[in-house]
């Protein structure tokens, strides 16, 4: 137990310093789709292929809603021409409606 | 001799009997079902699952299920039920086909003659007669209405007798269910389980799921199993469209089904810690498990190990550079896990509250079928991982940690060993990891095929089994570890304190979520 | 860490003592998750996340609690527990929904089994996505919930 404590003092902090400090994931972090829909035809394979049924397409573009979304990454496998995971996960809002996103159509 | 006579079982027993793959299928007149499958069990059948399907509008009845493991070979016996027909309880001559037969009766409303508590499972105080919602029949966007009725506990009477009820919201962060206590002064002399409250209805869900999408679904079966509840439902889709997983593949299912059995085991060992009141190595063990989540981002991107199973193998490799990172890094933590054990177990004050609390006698961790850590830690030798190999195992070397004590102290020490194994599996899939591709292509699923996948997740033997249909299961049924489980809590606590019940059910770690589907 | 930085945590840590008079006390009701949300709730209070820092704990009834911090698509068997543990709260209180499910009923919210989202049975102050939200998530969310109590009780 001594051991352990000595030990665990020569650790110094472990604490993640966030939100004093910007956090940057790991490389590899899956965070929230991003699209550029430039020369995108709507075939509209993301939006089918959503298991979670977080995606559309509306009159201005795709609109992706947060709320459901599952972060799983499928549209862009799906569609990696146009969409790609990003590493923003600071997405909290206070209204549901905030969190749905449009990406104006290309 | 043939596989009949060297169980004792007379012809006329079975209608018909095939192979499917490895597994051997009977079929029964609904007469004869419980005798067939009672006799299974008699010869040593474990009884992996009992289930029911409606096939009223493709074979004119419903048909039942049961799955069993005997002497390590599997054996699927089925019979057709009409419509009205009373079964046979198997409840009398299988103890633990008690919550299989009662969810039955709550998703299919056929019932068992003889059943000892025919009381609802799943669907609640309020769900009303007569509506079954895994029948074909049942419409799942219609609201139903609420009925009010009553459940009634298990009751003990007797002077300086008094009920406990706790939950379904727990003090800590944790899962919802209610546990009734019977306690005479501080030592517990009855507990009921009750639980249901996170019924999702994955099940009926899956039906309505097309293939490639239940992935993700099965990920959410039960959070912290997400690799295990994945890879399970991968293989019997794999199985029914007969498409082989490229290895390279099934060594990097292995990596990511050993890193969960990681970080969900030493949160448990920490969580013993915890309730014994032992802070520090508590604290360290907790922020043990934080690196092994921050190294599962690192490999996958993702903390819980999702979105990277898929059908026909994984989306993401895993390259020479970030497999050698995380060799290293496990390194350090298995050190660091080696000394946050030692500490634990050199504590006389911890080991005085573990030693002899708990305990699961061998006989009935049998009777109700438990499996996993728990059973392991009763005795019973048993492991999907060696008995029925899949992913990479067959090329793994390791060991089934058994103890026989039954005790808190026993369950922490097997998953302190199998801690141990997960490091050197781990170790051997990323050393010996072959070269090829990550993911074939899946074969079109022809509607109508049976396949049954099992896997041991950290909680224990995990099946999925599914008779395909179009684009998505027919029928999907998924047995988690825990619900073999639970029972076995209410034995564990009987002649134990009050205070000792959150120490006990830390030791069995089970998942609501998981047995509620 | 330069003074700006500092600074901010320390502004943090006031804002939660000006508003509630003492730390924040968070309880945790789980009404339908998967559990990998808790996972998530566990881990902000480790070594690594450690809330406490800010003042925040969670705490073991919602009688002590001033916000009620929910995970899962609320299904049929929680609906009574969760509203019962809603009024348990005593005023004033706030609701942050935690996850896909929590935000949306997430991949569950089409069964029979599931009322909807926690918004279909309680007011809602901030709502996190993600499945599950990583611990920084979390706290930014929880965050976002105190900025909106500011505007409420002026």
């Amino acid at each position: 137990m001594r051991k352990l404590l000595r030990r665990m003092f020569g650790y110094g902090s472990r604490t993640v310093p966030y939100p004093t400090e910007a956090f940057t994931p790991p490389a590899a972090f899956i965070g929230r789709p991003e699209a550029d829909l430039d020369g995108c035809d709507r075939c509209g394979r993301c939006a089918a292929g959503c298991p979670a049924g977080s995606l559309s397409l509306v009159d201005e573009g795709l609109q992706l809603d947060l709320g459901s979304c599952i972060f799983c990454g499928e549209c862009a496998r799906i569609c990696p021409e146009h969409i790609a995971m990003g590493k923003d996960f600071e997405l909290a809002a206070r209204g549901r409606e905030e969190l749905k996103v449009v990406f104006a159509r290309g | 001799m043939s596989f009949e006579e060297e169980i004792g079982l007379t012809p006329p027993m079975a209608e018909r009997m095939e192979r499917r793959g490895d597994v051997l299928c009977m079929t029964a007149s609904k007469e004869r079902f419980a005798d067939l499958v009672a006799t299974l069990h008699q010869a040593g059948g474990r009884l992996i699952s009992l289930h029911a399907a409606d096939e009223r509008a493709r074979a004119g009845a419903f048909s039942l299920h049961a799955i069993l493991d005997l002497s390590g070979r599997l054996v699927e016996v089925k019979c057709m039920v009409p419509d009205g027909t009373l079964l046979q309880s198997l409840v009398p001559r299988v103890h633990s086909a008690n919550w299989y037969e009662r969810e039955i009766q709550d998703m299919f409303g056929l019932s068992f003659q003889g059943h000892p508590d025919p009381r609802p499972l799943v669907l609640y105080d309020d769900w009303p007669q007569g509506v079954f919602p895994l029948r074909k029949d049942f419409e799942p966007s219609v609201k139903v209405p609420r009925a009010p009725r009553e459940y009634r506990f298990r009751r003990m009477e007797g002077e300086g007798v008094y009920e406990i009820p706790v939950g379904p919201v727990h003090a800590g962060v944790i899962e919802p269910g209610h546990f009734r206590f019977s306690v005479a002064g501080e030592p517990i002399m009855a507990l009921e389980v009750r639980l249901g409250y996170v019924h999702r209805g994955v099940e009926k869900l899956s039906e309505s799921t097309p293939y490639h999408k239940g992935v993700f679904l099965a990920e959410r079966i039960s959070g912290d199993n997400s690799v295990a509840h994945s890879t399970a439902y991968c293989q019997a889709v794999e199985r029914l469209s007969e498409t082989s997983v490229p290895e390279r593949a099934e060594y990097i299912r292995t990596v990511l089904l050993e890193m969960e059995r990681l970080y969900t085991h030493i949160g448990d060992i920490a969580g013993i810690a915890l309730d014994t009141a032992f802070a520090v190595p508590a604290a360290d063990g907790y922020v043990l498990r934080e690196s092994v989540l921050d190294l599962n981002e690192r490999l996958t991107g993702s903390r819980l190990l999702r979105s990277i199973n898929a059908i026909g193998g994984v989306n993401k490799d895993i390259d020479r550079e970030e497999a050698a990172k995380v060799l290293s890094r496990l390194v350090d933590l298995r050190q660091r896990f080696e000394r946050l054990a030692a500490t634990m177990l050199a504590s006389n004050s911890m080991l005085d509250r573990v030693e002899g609390t708990g305990v699961l006698s061998w006989e009935r961790a049998q009777q109700l079928g438990c499996v996993g850590p728990i059973a392991r830690a009763s005795g019973i030798n048993m492991d999907v991982r060696r008995d029925h190999p899949y992913a990479a195992y067959r090329d793994m070397s390791f060991q089934v940690p058994v103890r026989v004590s039954g005790d808190v102290d026993a369950r922490t020490r097997v998953r302190m060993d199998e801690v141990r194994e997960s490091f050197a599996i781990i170790e051997q899939a990323l050393d010996g990891m072959p070269g090829g591709p990550v993911r074939s292509d899946v074969k079109a699923i022809p509607p109508g095929r049976t396949a049954v996948s099992l896997v041991e997740a950290p909680r224990g033997e995990l099946m999925h089994w599914m008779i395909s249909g179009e684009d998505a299961p027919f029928r999907h049924k998924v047995r988690d570890p825990s619900f073999c489980n639970w029972l076995g809590m209410e034995v564990a606590v009987r002649g134990n304190i009050v205070p000792d019940f959150p120490l006990i059910n830390k030791s069995f770690s089970l998942s609501y979520a998981g047995n509620d589907l | 860490m330069d003074e700006a930085t500092e600074r901010m945590g320390e502004q943090l840590r006031e804002r939660i003592v000006q508003l509630f008079g003492r730390s924040l006390a968070i309880r945790e009701v789980d009404a339908g998750s998967c559990n990998g949300c808790e996972v998530e709730v566990n881990a902000l209070t480790n070594a690594v996340h450690d809330i406490e820092r800010f003042g925040m704990h969670i705490v073991a009834s919602p009688r002590h609690a001033d916000m009620l911090l929910v995970t899962g698509a609320v299904t049929r068997n929680m609906e009574m527990p969760l509203i019962r543990t809603y009024r348990a709260v005593p005023p004033p209180k706030m609701v942050v929904a935690m996850g896909s499910c929590a935000a949306s009923g997430g991949m569950f919210a089409p069964s029979y089994a599931v009322i909807g989202p926690v918004d279909s049975i309680l007011p809602v102050d901030a709502y996190i996505p993600g499945c599950p939200p990583r611990p920084q998530a979390i706290i930014q969310g929880i965050m976002v919930a105190l900025d909106r109590w500011e505007e409420r009780s002026r």
